[in-house]
């Protein structure tokens, strides 16, 4: 177990050096400042700005677990609480098979269904102009990609909930309702959070769905209607073109090398988070 | 209803509750608290209570026993609709609390929950301080001001006798405090709902024999106020506490009566068995 453990550790730690290395031509060329925080991108100009990239990323995911967390959250409530044995038994195998769909028919199902629904009946509402290929877009079928992945796991949380911690508090006389709200959720909130990190945790990196409904266009984007272009796209979209620009290879590595930052720190962050509240209330 | 009532009387004293040396004092129009009338409960077509007829004396302990499996738990459960949520369980039968029929067509089953407090077989504090656990129940129906719940969970905790050892602490988790005091908590938590009734499931087996004695005298000193019911899984605890005693074998109620008679004369074989420790 130890041996695996560390194995694990060493290949993470692999990555990150190669990455680190292979990106330090262009950390080099440009201030890491110059990286970050400006938004012109120019590979043939040799200008690196990965501000728009990192945007788009957090928003895009932003809006995915806007969506995803209180919807995700309702259903495992119904499911968990509420579905007789019979609807459970017909509802779970749908939601594991949900989690299964390759990404792309995803991708598909957004351009055909999600991007004509935005550009023609809800962005008209807001803005003059959508393509429909957008932050939005982009958000929704994150969100329902990610929504079976938490829905399973606030389930088992849920179902780890003592019994006897709901009947104490069905006989003081409180409802159901109130059972669920001020019990279950209490003391599911870690396993809720936990479930929420590690479906952002795999909205940051999900690629090739959002790559293909989110326009994919180096500007920051005004509004949510507006096209985008986060970090994986990126990745996915270039490497292997254009190899004959100078530092080109080296800028892609340093947008792996971002997204992996990012995804290490978001974890490392909620963790203590988590580790904070389950002590603090000894949940 | 009435009549039904009437009739239901007369049997009761002629068949299932016999008129003994200390009677449950019954008259004609007196109703008391709880009863139980043809119970039978099934689970999954299997039934564990059959025909449970029983009528819960106010003010005293009574304590059922019985072998393991004879359906304790369950007719305890059954008193506060515990078993709503299991659509396996089938329930006929009613069980009058204050006259109502619990079981009843659109009865609201949070109100009756509210005159029972329970104290379940480990204690479960909530994942809250001991303030919050106590008066979680006021909080639900409805009570908002400060220092109105300061005053309910002080009354409770002094009653179980716990706000001595808690007064300085009343905002830390109530998971750290002993098992013991957990389950007088857990009490308390009931009754600061202000129940008419506890339902205790073998309350002290989680508990070593100091804690047992405090929750047992806690018990003795709150008869004064409630109706007891404690299902117990030792003898000895019954013969220490009981007022009554109801022993019930495989799902039906045998034997109902005082403790005195249960424990010196009982008048079914098979509880004289069971007393005399034959089979347990
Ligand atoms: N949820 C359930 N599903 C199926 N059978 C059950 C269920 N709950 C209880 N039973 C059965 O009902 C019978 C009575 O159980 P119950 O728990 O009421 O007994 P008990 O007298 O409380 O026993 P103990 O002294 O061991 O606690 C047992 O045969 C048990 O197997
Ligand atoms: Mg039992």
């Amino acid at each position: 177990m130890l041996g695996i453990t560390v194995f694990g550790l060493l290949v993470l730690l692999v990555i990150s050096v190669g990455l680190l290395y292979k990106s330090m031509p262009v950390i080099k060329e440009q201030s890491l400042y110059d990286l970050l925080f400006t938004s012109s991108w120019k590979p043939s100009k040799d200008h690196f700005g990965f501000l728009t990239f990192i945007l788009s990323t957090l928003r895009v995911t932003f809006i995915a677990i806007l969506i995803a967390v209180p919807l995700s959250l309702l259903s495992a409530i119904y499911l968990s609480e509420y579905a007789s044995e019979r609807t459970k038994k017909m509802l779970s195998p749908g939601i594991d098979l949900l989690s299964g769909i390759p990404p792309v028919i995803y991708g598909v199902w957004g351009t055909l269904v999600v991007v004509p629904w935005i550009s023609d009946h809800l962005a008209p509402h807001f803005v003059d102009f959508s393509t429909g290929y957008s932050v939005l877009a982009g958000g929704i079928v994150l969100a329902i990609m990610i929504i079976p992945l938490i829905i399973s796991i606030i389930i088992e949380v849920f179902a780890a909930v003592p019994q006897e911690l709901r009947e104490v508090s069905l006989s003081v006389g409180a409802t159901k309702w109130q059972t669920i709200k001020r019990v279950l959720l209490l003391k599911s909130l870690p396993g809720v959070l936990a479930a929420v990190i590690l479906a952002i945790s795999r909205a940051f990196g999900e690629t090739i769905a959002v790559l293909m409904v989110c326009g994919n266009f180096t500007e920051i984007p005004k509004s949510v209607f507006d096209a985008c272009y986060p970090l994986p796209a990126l990745i996915a979209n270039n490497y292997g073109e254009m190899m004959s620009l100078p530092n080109y290879e080296s800028a892609l590595m340093f947008a792996a090398l971002l997204l992996f930052v990012i995804i290490i720190l978001f974890n490392a962050g909620s963790r203590l988070i988590l580790n904070h509240i389950t002590q603090r209330y000894q949940l | 209803m009435e009549t039904n009532l009437y009739s239901y009387q007369f049997r009761t004293e002629s068949d299932a509750v016999p008129q003994r040396s200390a009677p449950i004092k019954l008259t004609k129009l007196s109703f008391p608290l709880l009863r139980v009338i043809d119970l039978n409960v099934s689970i999954q077509d299997k039934q564990i209570l059959k025909d449970i007829n029983l009528q819960i004396p106010e003010k005293s302990i009574t304590c059922i026993i019985g072998p393991s499996g004879c359906g304790k738990t369950t007719l305890l459960r059954s008193l506060n609709r515990l078993h709503d949520d299991n659509a396996d369980i089938n329930i006929t039968g009613s069980v009058l609390v204050d006259n109502e029929d619990i079981y009843g067509k659109n009865v609201e089953v949070t109100h009756i929950r509210k005159k029972m407090g329970l104290l379940a077989q480990r204690p479960t504090v909530l994942p809250m301080s001991i303030f919050e656990n106590v008066a979680y129940g006021p909080r639900i129906h409805g009570i908002r001001d400060k220092r109105k719940l300061y005053g309910i969970v002080k009354n409770q905790l002094e009653a179980v006798g716990l706000w001595e050892e808690v007064k300085d602490r009343l905002k830390s988790p109530a998971i750290r405090l002993s098992i013991g005091q957990q389950q007088r908590l857990c009490l308390a938590r009931g009754l600061a709902v202000s129940p008419e009734i506890i339902l205790g499931d073998e309350a002290t087996s989680a508990l070593d024999p100091i804690a047992t004695t405090k929750i047992e005298q806690l018990f003795v000193s709150l008869k004064k106020e409630y109706s007891i019911v404690l299902v117990t899984h030792t003898l000895r605890q019954a013969r220490r506490i009981a007022d009554y005693v109801a022993f019930m074998y495989m799902g039906e109620l045998i034997e109902f009566g005082s403790a005195t008679e249960i424990f010196t004369n009982p008048k079914h074989q098979l509880t004289r068995d069971y007393i005399g420790g034959s089979f347990s």
